[in-house]
């Protein structure tokens, strides 16, 4: 058993403490780091723990005399990098009006995914951008069912373009993650399989854009590769937010 | 007449060159920081240059890790391959605000050792380097003088000091070898529960020493 199971609270916050060590470390049998994993998932002062261990211990590498690798491993990942930018179904550069935040290190720099920090971010950009119709933006944080939040999306209804920024989602190797909106009353729509890794623009078809408003839920499905057969949603709900204007 | 000549700095095959050395130190130093968390940014939007960055820049300290992890060059090489293409694909979850890249980097290696050691069940048996480190006492007095030279954060090198030699020595092994406690348990023949309660009171201690 970790040791998580104690109740006083002193000894209750070092078992926190040690749990969190012992999972970084990797000391924990496989059921064991499972609790501790589905811990650090629903609390953050936890996974706070885990974050300072992870600081520490990985001090043990200054241990290490730096070693140079042969050159094919290089290759091969360029290789394997560049094999999967050019079968990506999403392309891979965001669209050329946020290209210039996107390039800006300084936007980047500092800001906390899965936070308000970021919608705010990118509504006070898009809110700076002129834009010709006066049209609300909306954002909206798509989080997982536990744990933080795994996308945000902005939407700019003058453009019809909604940038995705992933943050921490995880999926399953064999699964894909797609995009769905749902208009209050009305069935889910298909805005498409996303990348999980990396930001991406979506321009949303006309006649789609009405049910994008505040209100209107987005939700993630794990979908079998190449989306969902039939454009309805076969696979479970792994995060979901709703639209709400900046 | 003078002559001049640039002399660059030719990389050896499967042996440290100062290449990586300094790029090691210049990853960790604060403004190493900086251009390593921009370039996983930059990595996050696709771009491939910036990967390159990121590899040059951390490569050889990682590669050191695997090498040190796993029991042999081949799988280690496997494992780095595997690590940056992790990196790739996950380079948007980076959070500066969170941890440094070099931890950050150094946790996905780490995990990914670990993971190939768990589902190889072989390797496990091969990997003798840190069984033997079980019963060899600390690493040679010259690592630890040559970190003393560097600014890099002392602190856990100087709290495990204070902890027993065994306790020093398990936490070590753990992190080295990605032994659970059932594995510690076995390779020493120290019952389960003697094992877990002694390298939790060394966590404990640790802990107060890291906080103080």
């Amino acid at each position: 058993m970790s040791g998580i199971d104690k109740e006083s609270s002193e000894s209750g916050k070092d078992d926190f403490s040690i749990a969190a060590a012992e999972y970084v470390l990797g000391l924990l049998s496989e059921r064991e780091r499972e609790r501790v994993h589905a811990l650090a998932l629903r609390n953050p002062a936890f996974r706070e723990k885990i974050t300072k261990w992870e600081e520490h211990f990985s001090r043990f590498a200054d241990e290490l005399e730096p070693a140079a690798p042969p050159e094919r491993v290089w290759r091969e990942i360029r290789l394997q990098t560049e094999r999967a930018t050019s079968m990506s179904r999403v392309p891979p550069r965001p669209a050329t009006r946020f290209k210039a935040l996107w390039d800006s290190a300084g936007f980047w720099r500092g800001l906390a995914f899965g936070s308000l920090t970021i919608a705010i971010a990118l509504g006070g950009y898009i809110a700076a951008e002129k834009s010709k119709q006066p049209a609300a933006k909306l954002v909206a944080t798509i989080s997982p069912n536990i744990g933080p939040a795994a996308f945000v999306a902005a939407y700019d209804p003058g453009r019809r373009q909604m940038l995705l920024v992933p943050s921490s989602l995880v999926t399953n190797e064999k699964r894909v993650p797609e995009l769905w909106i749902v208009p209050k009353g009305l069935k889910p729509i298909s805005l498409g399989v996303i990348d999980p890794s990396h930001p991406q623009a979506i321009t949303i078809p006309e006649q789609l854009a009405p049910h994008a408003r505040t209100g209107s839920a987005l939700v993630i499905t794990l979908e079998p590769q190449g989306g969902a057969p039939g454009g309805v949603a076969t696979g479970a709900v792994i995060a979901q937010g709703i639209f709400s204007p900046i | 007449m003078f002559l001049v000549a640039e002399l660059r700095v030719t990389e050896h095959r499967g042996r440290t060159s100062i290449g990586n050395v300094l790029a090691a130190r210049k990853a960790e130093s604060v403004s190493g920081r900086e251009q390593l968390s921009a370039a996983l940014h930059k990595v996050a939007l696709g771009d491939h240059a910036a990967l390159e960055t990121v590899y040059l820049l951390t490569a050889g300290k990682l590669f050191a890790l695997l090498r040190r992890m796993l029991p042999s060059e081949a799988v280690a090489e496997e494992v780095l391959q595997d690590v940056y293409m992790a990196v790739w694909k996950r380079a948007a979850t980076y959070d500066s605000s969170i941890a440094s890249p070099m931890t950050w980097l150094i946790t996905i290696a780490r995990n990914k050792a670990i993971d190939r050691l768990r589902s190889d069940p072989g390797l496990k048996e091969m990997s003798g380097g840190e069984q033997l480190m079980l019963h060899i006492v600390d690493p040679a007095p010259s690592v630890l003088a040559r970190m003393e030279a560097s600014e890099r954060d002392k602190r856990l090198h100087r709290c495990l000091d204070e902890l027993e030699e065994r306790q020093r020595l398990f936490i070590r092994a753990a992190f080295f070898g990605g032994f659970t406690y059932d594995d510690l348990s076995r390779r020493t023949s120290v019952p389960l529960g003697t094992v877990k309660s002694y390298i939790r009171r060394g966590l404990i201690r640790l802990r107060n020493c890291l906080q103080s």
